[in-house]
């Protein structure tokens, strides 16, 4: 229900409605709890993996992105590089960075550790990732967590029905003792992408194509991003990473990367013909949408405290 | 193998009808015969940013007419010639008295009802990117008349301009190049809200408020963070599992997937062990993780289809 206490700030907390308002208190937020940059070198079959301690007694959110120097590897179509210190999703496709090899790294948390996987990808390589963890959980809980109270100190708010003073850390529906997941309302960007009709056959047996949208971001540094693609007009939106994979040959991927200048997000498709089979054809043009929220935090800052 | 390429109308100028006898509108296209005004009828179509190269070969090339509205019960008749320009211009001039292209084609309009006509311009297309002053990206232009029989009663077929997707266009398939990278798009950098001397700023510890550069502020109201609506657990019995979210626009979430005793962010589809992904719309987060997957979903009162 919408309430005449606690605290809102917008550009006029009178009219503007709760989803354009900048800070609410009925409503709970994001909170990085724990950041910073993690490794491994893989052992020579190519597997590796790297657990980082966070103690919470829950799953809590995480999100890891790849830091890469990108460079596009699909067969048929060259769409580039990319400079140093770049980042892009992982546990899926990408072009930019290996590309089905991308999609063998993934990460997950446990009550105790992020975990970040890498199976069968390149043997005795170095990889690098920045993680996030929040202290809001990916499952339902609602015993202790190890997590210390902030004390009598700094700025709380409670979720209904929680005690401020001694509610648990994850029932705060905002602390000052945890860096806010924030970003500019102007750097919600969108643009559409349009692809030909394109299919393999018995004399061109594989065919790929792409394009992609870089939108400039003006930060300065590479920053956390999260990403959608639909159709056009929109009416419904899927998170990137995304990719299709047709008998073992992947045939339709939208991701892309973050660097200090923009963010790319790329579309592609491929197509594969095999004794007599296609994998896949795609008869006619497709246009895309793609949305982008750029956060302004920095992929390449330092470590939590 | 070919590579298809759809061209549109840049603006109302591209579309363009004249009386024969005098009179002339852009904005909006006819072909056939007006009886009201006693005069055949003839349009021009322009098509903008035409990515060929210059004497690349054109596999095939088709013009699609929509028609909006139709007059008679004869068939509507009529030639269709290239505007044999290099780059053609719009038609806030009237493009009847400009050259034209000698490959030439016809076709007609039969069906007594609105829908599309489509002509085969392939060797139109190809002599005018033929041209020496043709450059990749020029706009490409067609005219098209009535050829005269069927005069006895207003007989012709219309189309105004309606903006994309309900014009009609010009689609060229490419040969021989299998391997395609579009043009690809850029979006500026917007612009940051002005600072603020209101509203709420955190630093992080050791650093002063006041000083303190945007990278150094745990929270500052000159940004938005999401504001979570609803947050929950689930148990999926189907594949797609709809989450109703019951606001009125597409919002931002997050989900997130069980296996085992650890939990995957979605979308989670490494190659090696697919967890799964969601998309969402104005209803529902629809996941794609398999029945009986246990799944933790926040959904926020903020806007993704802004």
């Amino acid at each position: 229900m919408p309430q005449n206490h606690g605290l809102k700030i917008g550009s006029n907390i009178l009219t503007n409605t709760d989803k354009e308002l900048n800070f609410s208190s009925e409503y709970s937020t994001l909170k990085f709890y724990k950041w910073g940059n993690a490794q491994f070198t893989t052992d020579g079959s190519g597997n590796g993996t790297v657990s980082i301690l966070h103690d919470l007694k829950y799953s809590p959110i995480a999100m890891v992105f790849r830091n890469i120097t990108p460079t596009w590897s699909s067969g048929g179509i060259d769409l580039g590089t990319g400079s140093a210190n770049s980042f892009c999703n992982i546990a899926s496709v990408n072009h930019y960075a290996g590309g089905i090899l991308n999609s063998r790294f993934t990460a997950y948390t446990d009550a105790n550790y992020l975990v970040i996987v890498g199976s069968s990808v390149t043997p005795s390589t170095t990889y690098n990732f920045r993680y996030y963890i929040l202290v809001d959980q990916s499952e339902s809980y609602s015993s202790i967590s190890n997590v210390s109270q902030t004390g009598n100190f700094g700025f709380k708010a409670s979720k209904p029905d929680v005690s401020v003073e001694t509610g648990k850390e994850y029932e705060m529906s905002y602390s000052s003792k945890y860096k806010a997941v924030q970003y500019y309302p102007s750097h919600i960007q969108t643009t559409t992408l349009t692809l030909p009709a394109m299919w393999a056959n018995q004399y061109d047996t594989y065919v790929d194509e792409g394009t992609y949208v870089d939108f400039a971001h003006s930060l300065g540094y590479p920053p956390f991003f999260l990403a959608y693609y639909g159709n056009s007009p929109i009416t419904s939106l899927t998170t990137i990473p995304y990719h299709l994979i047709f008998s073992g040959y992947p045939t339709f991927s939208v991701n892309g990367f973050s660097d200090s200048s923009k963010v790319r997000i790329y579309f592609w498709r491929g197509s594969t013909y095999d004794a007599g089979d296609v994998f896949d054809s795609w008869p006619s043009a497709t246009t895309i949408s793609v949305k982008l929220i750029m956060f302004t935090e920095n992929l390449l800052g330092e470590a939590s405290p | 193998m070919a590579n298809e390429v759809v061209f549109q109308h840049e603006s109302y100028l591209d579309m363009y009808y004249q009386w024969d006898s005098g009179g002339s509108n852009t904005g909006s296209f006819s072909v056939g015969y007006s009886a009201v005004i006693g005069s055949t009828e003839s349009g021009a179509l322009r098509f903008a940013n035409v990515v060929i190269p210059k004497n690349y070969n054109v596999s095939s090339a088709t013009l699609l007419i929509k028609i909006g509205s139709r007059r008679g019960t004869s068939p509507v008749k009529s030639r269709v010639y290239g505007l044999d320009e290099d780059n053609t211009g719009d038609f806030s001039s009237s493009p009847g008295s400009r050259d034209r292209t000698t490959a030439t084609t016809t076709g007609e309009y039969s069906p007594t009802g609105t829908g599309s006509q489509t002509f085969n311009v392939t060797d139109i297309v190809k002599e005018i990117v033929a041209r020496s002053g043709w450059t990749s990206g020029n706009h490409l232009g067609f005219w098209i008349q009535d050829d005269g029989t069927n005069q006895s009663t207003s007989n012709d077929i219309y189309n105004s301009y309606n903006g994309e997707p309900n014009d009609s266009y010009l689609a060229v398939r490419l040969d021989a190049e299998p391997n395609f990278t579009p043009t690809p798009v850029s979006v500026s950098a917007p612009a940051f809200p002005e600072p603020q001397s209101y509203g709420l700023k955190i630093s992080k510890p050791g650093q002063n408020v006041f000083t303190a550069s945007e990278n150094d502020l745990y929270l500052t109201t000159r940004r938005k963070q999401f504001k979570i609506v609803s947050q929950g657990q689930v148990t999926t019995n189907a594949n797609p599992y709809n989450i109703a979210h019951g606001l009125p626009y597409i919002p931002f979430a997050e989900v997130f997937a069980k296996d085992g005793t650890t939990w995957y962010r979605l979308p989670s589809l490494s190659s090696f062990d697919v967890i799964g992904d969601f998309s969402v719309n104005a209803t529902n987060v629809s996941v794609n993780t398999g029945i009986g997957t246990v799944l933790y979903y926040y959904i926020f009162i903020d806007e993704l289809s802004t």
